[in-house]
């Protein structure tokens, strides 16, 4: 935890003078008519005295945060990879296809459900969710490359 | 008229036949798409307004207030049962309503969620009622330096609250406020932080990023810890015990007042009255430790609070018509599309209207208590869902709740990303309650700092040297103080909004 203080202390420092060194690019203007870059100024030295503090404070810290077991990296890194996809899908391929594609996936891969319930829930769901906010509540969802179609 | 002959004809307008049916309805729609994770009172509200077009305008309005109200307690129902907030006033209840959700007390907390919200619902308008407009001649007396202290003081509470380390709450709403500046200047109209992007130059919504800290983070943490599902053994007291409710009296008495007069000042809104309120809950508690682990009591005060916030922020509303939040703002654009403009001479001009909102209010608080109570059991057993079905459809939702609002694909990224920070701000013992909050409070801070000085001519002293701005700056301080002498005091302090519980 000591070294993981230290790195996030000096992450914020860093993210502190960047965000000064972009407030003064901004512009700070003058006492009676302050400008875009006081708020940003403001909040970047305070970052960096705050940084300072978490970093100069590490050296009392013990234990180390639990990451997660060798085991479960895996399934994590398949949802979270499963996500990315499916966030990238959905403007090409449309919210319908890609919900089932990325459910199906995830209740097969994760849940190891059979098939025909895979089909139903992912039917259900995908179906159901796009017939109440795009069709009921009219709000537009991803409709991708079957835009026309519409 | 008197007080008594106004409500007579506002509860006569109300009782319509096609009015309860409307407030039937809008409070059913609101707790319906209320309990979907991501879509808050702002969304929900802004979806159904065009629908309401074709409605009398006094029908009209009640559904939208009963779409408000049922989607305040919806938001609460999934902070309770998954830790994710539907709305930024539900992110304290999220703290003791999931861990008691994870002790199988889903339905202990959801009972008292509902109970709390009727009982704050109803104080609340009888509160506006009775002393609205003395309220409103001193919430009148506000101007940019008092509105500047009281987001200090709603920032610093939230700071002092956070977690075992004050300096990471300081960072991560140092990080929240950051976070807000990106985009227009509020003031200027003048790009920042936007590198040429249009995305970056549109800001970053705090929705998205509501759902990727709590929503996203909770899967990746269901994920690593390999959940079966957010409940796993039987569940316990679909009912607040009587231990409950002797533990949640108090809060309920306090955070409906609290809530009440916190949601009457222009700029503070249900989100700082339910900290402000679940402070004060754990201050006044003897077991302060109880906090962030499942006390009843961090249920009530905040829920009192939420919803007697929306009555209070009524006042304002309907008085000078000052929205002071964003579900009123668009409450108040509903107004305005049925040619109704709240002001000063609204109770004059509009009176039909103005009091049977009010007693629409009260029915709607009923409503809501007979449709939510007999379906406590129902929401409770959401949790007991496999977890391998219920954190996909959970992505899901938080696509469609981060799309939602502005359908941008931005604000989707945006939502993973923060995802992502949030199990690594868990892991390293930051907390993410207060970067939510900074970024929600920071455009208004800025413009109420930027206000006062251009206002004194550049003179600083503007912030300290008007009674109410210096009260509330002093209350800020004694807050961090407070909160730093306890952590002396009961050393190690057991967090309370921090890395455990969120």
């Amino acid at each position: 935890m000591r070294t993981l203080d230290r790195a996030s202390g000096s992450a914020l420092v860093v993210l502190g003078l960047f965000a000064a060194q972009q407030a003064l690019v901004i512009g700070v203007g003058r006492p009676a008519e302050p400008g875009g870059g006081v708020m940003p100024l403001a909040i970047g030295l305070a970052l960096v005295v705050t940084g300072l503090s978490i970093a100069l404070a590490a050296g009392r810290r013990t234990g180390r945060p639990a990451w997660p077991a060798s085991a479960r990296r895996g399934p994590m890194l398949r949802v979270v990879g499963a996500t990315i996809s499916y966030f990238a899908l959905v403007g090409w391929a449309g919210f319908l296809l890609s919900t089932a594609l990325f459910l199906g996936y995830l209740f097969r891969a994760w849940g190891r459900y059979p098939w025909w319930l895979v089909a139903l829930l992912t039917v259900v769901l995908a179906g159901g969710l796009y017939a109440v906010f795009d069709l009921w509540l009219r709000n537009p969802l991803p409709a991708g490359v079957w835009r026309d179609l519409r | 008229m008197d007080l008594l002959s106004h409500l007579v004809l506002g509860f006569g307008i109300a009782l319509e036949p096609i009015n309860l049916l409307y407030a039937f309805l809008g409070a059913v729609l609101g707790t319906l798409v209320g309990v979907l994770p991501g879509i808050g009172p702002t969304a929900t509200i802004a979806l159904l307004v065009p629908a309401s077009v074709a409605l009398p305008k006094a029908t009209a309005i009640i559904m939208l207030c009963g779409v408000y109200y049922g989607s305040m307690y919806g938001g609460s129902t999934t902070a309770i049962l998954i830790n994710t907030p539907g709305e930024a006033a539900s992110v304290i209840t999220a703290l003791d309503g999931y861990a008691l959700c994870r002790q199988g007390r889903a339905g202990a907390a959801l009972g008292m969620a509902a109970v709390a919200s009727f009982v704050a619902g109803t104080l609340g308008v009888v509160g506006l009622m009775l002393i609205a407009p003395p309220l409103a001649d001193f919430a009148l007396s506000f101007g940019p330096p008092e509105q500047f202290a009281l987001m200090c003081f709603g920032l610093t509470i939230i700071v002092s609250l956070a977690g075992k380390s004050l300096a990471k709450g300081a960072a991560t709403a140092l990080l929240g406020m950051l976070l807000g500046t990106v985009g227009l200047d509020p003031i200027g109209g003048h790009g920042r932080f936007d590198f040429g992007n249009p995305d970056l130059l549109s800001g970053f919504d705090f929705v998205a990023v509501i759902v990727g800290l709590f929503a996203i983070t909770e899967v990746l943490t269901g994920l690593e810890e390999q959940y079966a599902a957010v409940v796993t053994g039987k569940l316990r007291g679909l009912w607040p015990t009587m231990n409950d409710w002797r533990r949640s009296l108090g809060a309920l008495w306090r955070g409906s007042a609290i809530g009440f007069f916190v949601g009457v000042l222009p700029g503070a809104s249900a989100s700082v009255a339910s900290f402000i309120a679940y402070d004060v809950e754990k201050k006044v508690s003897r077991e302060p430790e109880r906090f962030g682990h499942g006390a009843i009591e961090g249920v009530a005060a905040p829920e009192g609070a939420n919803n007697a916030a929306v009555a209070g922020g009524m006042v304002p509303l309907l008085t000078l018509g000052l929205p002071p939040s964003a579900p009123l703002a668009v409450l108040l654009s509903a107004l305005m599309l049925h040619g109704v403009r709240p002001g000063p001479l609204f109770f004059q001009q509009h009176a039909d209207v103005a009091w049977a909102l009010i007693a629409s209010m009260y029915i709607g608080n009923v409503m809501l208590l007979v449709l939510n109570l007999p379906l406590v059991g129902f929401w409770a057993q959401l949790a007991r869902i496999p977890y391998p079905i219920l954190a996909p459809a959970i992505v899901v939702f938080c696509f469609i709740g981060a799309y939602g609002v502005r359908n941008n694909p931005f604000d989707v990224w945006v939502a993973l990303g923060m995802g992502l920070l949030g199990w690594l701000m868990r892991k390293l013992e930051f907390p993410a309650v207060p970067l939510v909050i900074a970024l929600i409070l920071s455009p208004m801070l800025e413009a109420a700092f930027r206000q006062s000085l251009s206002m004194s001519r550049g003179d600083p002293t503007v912030l300290v040297s008007r009674p109410i701005a210096l009260v509330l700056l002093a209350a800020a301080v004694a807050s961090l103080l407070l909160s730093l002498w306890g952590r002396r005091r009961r050393a190690p302090v057991t967090a309370v909004l921090g890395v455990e519980t969120d």
